[in-house]
């Protein structure tokens, strides 16, 4: 006769139900004999039956389930009046469509930008320039336009400083200009 | 009296007859199947997302409504129950991943409760306790809720889902590795393991 340490995958199939006809004539001689394993079974059952009262599983009156039925049945013909790239998102995994919708964005938005950049390009040169060489040239550019216009600003300063030193020449013009200068304070 | 007979008919027909003919659009089929499987995967959702009735009614009619959109694709390899309740179960999965992410979000939130410490005690829903006028039952009853759901709780993810889908959803470890698309040695192992370790925690309980 097997010791009670090998029945012990037969004595947990058999609190949950899951023994065949054979195992159970064999499981059932053992335990007209063995009063440790009914101790054991019967303590089992006891802590399955003490769970299954502790956490029940709630029952759905007629009236419920109806009830679910009719808000299902409503949901249904309602998906099935929409147009069919509506209905197309119930049959994607949920999980992908804000991943699809944020691809899609970001491709609306580099397709925008690109054509826009790709007529620019069209416009400024027909030799091939990346992006990058292009921004530098535009950098380039500005540097050269603002060097012009420094140049224009020391010319200016010049002429002002020459205005001056023939100003000062004539205090007649110095005073008048004082003048204007004092009544632009007040 | 001629639409009662054929409610009726309906009725009788097994799950893979009814399939067939939801298939063909036959509303009739389609709510006898609805009828017939939302006990289950009420009970199913209840006991491995959300105790809850509001989300639980969501979740439920969520993964009917999945089912009946894709009854189409369903090729009868597996059961219609087994092919269902998968459905309620990536359902249940998806729902839990959603309220997770915004359970997150509001903890970043300062003042803002953490949203599972609300759904976390509902013993007062217990239906089992409701009948009972001593208070000292009452008071026995919710301990012992409590505990339970602790020390289901304290299993790792899959023995619990096992043991919840075998002793509360009443499921045969076949049904059981089916759904999951697990061995059913592995779902035994699971099993085996969850029920030693919760007659250790609930040894005071089971014991007398
Ligand atoms: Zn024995």
């Amino acid at each position: 006769m097997k010791p009670c340490s090998d029945y012990q995958e037969t004595l947990l199939l058999d609190v949950y139900g899951e023994l065949n006809l054979v195992e159970r004539r064999v499981w059932e001689n053992h335990l007209s004999t063995c009063e440790h394993c009914r101790k054991e079974k019967e303590q089992l059952l006891r802590l399955l039956k003490t769970i299954k009262n502790a956490l029940p599983t709630p029952t759905l009156s007629p009236d419920k389930i109806a009830e679910h039925v009719r808000v299902i049945q409503r949901k249904l013909k309602e998906e099935a009046n929409l147009p069919w790239w509506r209905k197309a998102r119930f049959h994607l995994p949920q999980r992908l469509i804000p991943a699809l919708t944020t691809a899609c964005v970001l491709l609306i938005i580099i397709s925008w930008f690109g054509l826009k950049e790709f007529k620019k390009f069209d416009m400024l040169s027909t030799s091939p320039q990346t992006t990058s060489e292009e921004q530098i040239n535009r950098d380039d550019l500005e540097v050269v336009k603002n060097l012009e216009f420094l140049k224009e600003m020391e010319d200016v300063e010049k002429l002002v400083k020459h205005l001056d030193e023939t100003d000062s020449q004539s205090p007649s013009t110095q005073t008048e200009n004082n003048n204007n200068g004092g009544s632009d304070d007040a | 009296m001629e639409a009662e007979t054929e409610e009726k008919s309906v009725s009788i027909l097994n799950d893979e007859e009814m399939v067939t003919r939801a298939k063909a659009d036959d509303q009739k089929a389609v709510t006898e199947l609805i009828h017939r499987y939302q006990p289950k995967a009420y009970a199913i959702a209840f006991h491995l997302c959300s105790e809850e009735s509001d989300e639980v009614r969501d979740v439920t009619q969520e993964a009917f409504l999945k089912a009946i959109r894709s009854i189409k694709k369903f090729r009868g390899q597996a059961s219609f129950s087994t092919w269902f309740y998968r459905i309620v179960v990536n359902t249940c999965r998806d729902f839990l991943r959603r309220k997770r992410k915004k359970e997150r979000l509001f903890s970043l939130w300062p003042g803002k409760p953490h949203g599972n410490e609300v759904s976390q005690d509902n013993s007062k829903e217990q239906p089992d306790l409701k009948g009972h006028n001593d208070p000292m039952a009452v008071f026995t009853g919710k301990q012992l809720t409590r505990e339970v759901r602790n020390a289901l709780r304290a299993l790792p993810e899959k023995q619990r889902v096992v043991f919840q889908f075998k002793v509360l959803n009443e499921m045969t470890i076949k049904e059981i590795a089916q759904v999951t698309g697990s061995s059913e040695g592995t779902i035994k192992s699971h099993l085996f393991r969850a029920t030693h370790s919760l007659r250790n925690v609930l040894k005071d309980w089971s014991e007398s």
